[in-house]
């Protein structure tokens, strides 16, 4: 039944995806593309991992990620067809490889005991966002790329601070009102930023001054720094060995 | 739990400057796991050597603290996977491929879970007819677990009906289908007409071990006992078998 189902489904998902990486996104705000691309990049590697876990598991599981698939293709659309427009410039989208191996690598860098051990679920979540990333990176989605990249850093940056005492913490949201002024007034489409802005005004709402510290100390910096320009030191490989990881796709 | 394996693995290839690539392949999509006959996760690849299997994280084995690398969440468990990844990658520089083939390919074929004697199974083949262990008691025996949907799996099956014409009565062949539909299963069926071939059960599957790849491969002596197990579809599986099989036809 599941096989069935899944040969069902499977052109169908296939055909959607190629229409949507064929998506024009021109006059419309680079936030939307951003979640619409985040998003459908993760349809076909669940759909191409469902029947696995069908095999290595059961069949319920598989269905569990057929239907994981088309629900990611289903929100992309949705999110795809707000008629929001935007007359500002877009943002320049390019490959982010450096800035994610930069982060890749503080991660790997942090990932020692006892933080191994204790945080061990954050490391998994940080990591499996910078793999996402990096799969969009490669596939050709840009923006999705660039926020998923960033949801990463906001999660690192999280691990990184420290809890803000009070004068800290009132300088914050001095910071982030500006942040959102500037933002908000610039010529450029900076709504991915914004996200981001939207997101410690939320949680400062809700006292979680650590994540407020990490969008407006870690994130806004890095997304500032990505839009003037890609960072020097880029690896060139001489490759001799390749260790390959077989896993499951976002944990 | 692929994560921690991912950043202990990128830790290790980051030492190497440049020598050592890593990447992530997703379950499902991997041609190196499907060459390999990989049907659990996470699965771990230095080159082309399958050096890692769920098991050796705690996945899919009877306890959780049996594997090489349990209990998982341990610094003492993360720095052997670290130090003994770091000498994989140590023998390939030093263009000891080989050695570390050998070494992982014989861990592979030395599972606890591996059974020491054919065990006594009982199933109908396709041609509604039973097959049994005692059917074919006193023979050299090959029994080969199989999928519909595993493309080397096809290359084996035929290789295995060219050894039972080979051979004759000296030996038996058994190949077992598990996970796929019957009906894909005796299109299959019908261009090997040297092979008794029979879907497996979940009893008669289980009673072989942990069947973690396909094709898994078992080579049982004229007595009985377990000459060899061979997990996936490594490039040299069919010289890995020909010199044990050789033996036991002795």
């Amino acid at each position: 039944m599941f096989q069935v189902r899944w040969k069902a489904a499977a052109p169908k998902l296939i055909e959607r995806d190629a229409k949507a990486l064929a998506r024009r996104w021109k006059d419309r705000p680079a936030a939307l593309r951003a979640i619409a691309e985040a998003v459908e990049g993760q349809s076909l590697p669940l759909l191409h991992a469902a029947p696995a876990y069908a095999a290595a598991t059961e069949p319920q599981a598989g269905f569990f990620y057929l239907e994981q698939a088309k629900a990611m293709a289903d929100f992309a659309d949705l999110v795809a067809s707000l008629a929001v427009r935007t007359r500002r410039a877009a943002p320049p989208l390019r490959s982010w490889t450096p800035e994610l191996q930069q982060v890749q690598d503080r991660v790997i860098a942090a990932f020692q005991p006892p933080r191994s051990i204790d945080q061990h679920s954050d490391f998994i979540a940080i990591n499996a966002q910078l793999k996402l990333a990096r799969e969009l990176d490669s596939g050709g989605l840009p923006a999705g790329a660039l926020y998923t990249w960033l949801d990463a850093v906001q999660q690192f940056g999280t691990l990184e601070v420290q809890d803000p005492d009070e004068a800290t913490r009132a300088k914050l949201g001095e910071q982030l009102a500006a942040a959102r002024a500037e933002l908000g007034a610039a010529r450029r489409d900076d709504s991915i930023a914004l996200l981001f802005v939207q997101r410690a005004e939320v949680r400062a709402g809700q006292g979680e001054w650590t994540r407020v510290r990490a969008i407006v100390e870690h994130v806004l910096p890095a997304y500032r720094a990505a839009m003037e320009g890609r960072p020097a030191g880029q690896r060139t490989p001489r490759e001799e060995v390749r260790i390959t990881l077989v896993r499951w796709p976002y944990t | 739990m692929s994560d921690p394996a991912s950043l202990l693995a990128q830790e290790v290839a980051l030492k190497y400057g440049g020598k050592v690539a890593f990447v992530s392949e997703n379950f499902g999509a991997s041609k190196l796991a499907e060459r390999f006959g990989v049907i659990r996760y996470p699965a771990l690849f230095v080159d082309d050597v399958l050096v890692a299997r769920p098991r050796d994280f705690g996945f899919f084995a009877k306890g959780e603290n049996e594997g090489r690398y349990t209990p998982w969440r341990n610094a003492e468990s993360q720095a052997k996977f670290k130090a003994d990844l770091g000498r994989m990658v140590e023998l390939i520089l030093a263009g000891k491929k080989d050695q570390l083939r050998r070494e992982y390919q014989s861990a592979a074929a030395d599972p606890p879970e591996q059974v020491a004697a054919l065990p006594r199974f009982s199933l109908t083949d396709l041609q509604g007819k039973s097959l049994t262990a005692a059917e074919v008691e006193g023979r050299v025996v090959l029994v080969e677990f199989w999928a519909t949907w595993c493309p080397p799996c096809r290359s084996t099956l035929e290789w295995l009906s060219a050894l039972q014409r080979q051979h004759g009565d000296r030996i038996a062949v058994l190949a077992l289908a598990v996970e796929s539909p019957e009906e894909q299963v005796r299109a299959t069926a019908a261009a090997l007409p040297d092979l008794r071939i029979a879907i497996a059960d979940a009893p008669a599957a289980r009673s072989f071990g942990d069947i973690l790849a396909v094709p898994t491969l078992f080579l049982f002596d004229r007595a009985g006992k377990t000459a060899r197990i061979l997990y996936g579809a490594p490039p040299d599986l069919h010289q890995q078998m020909e010199g044990p099989l050789k033996r036991v036809l002795q």
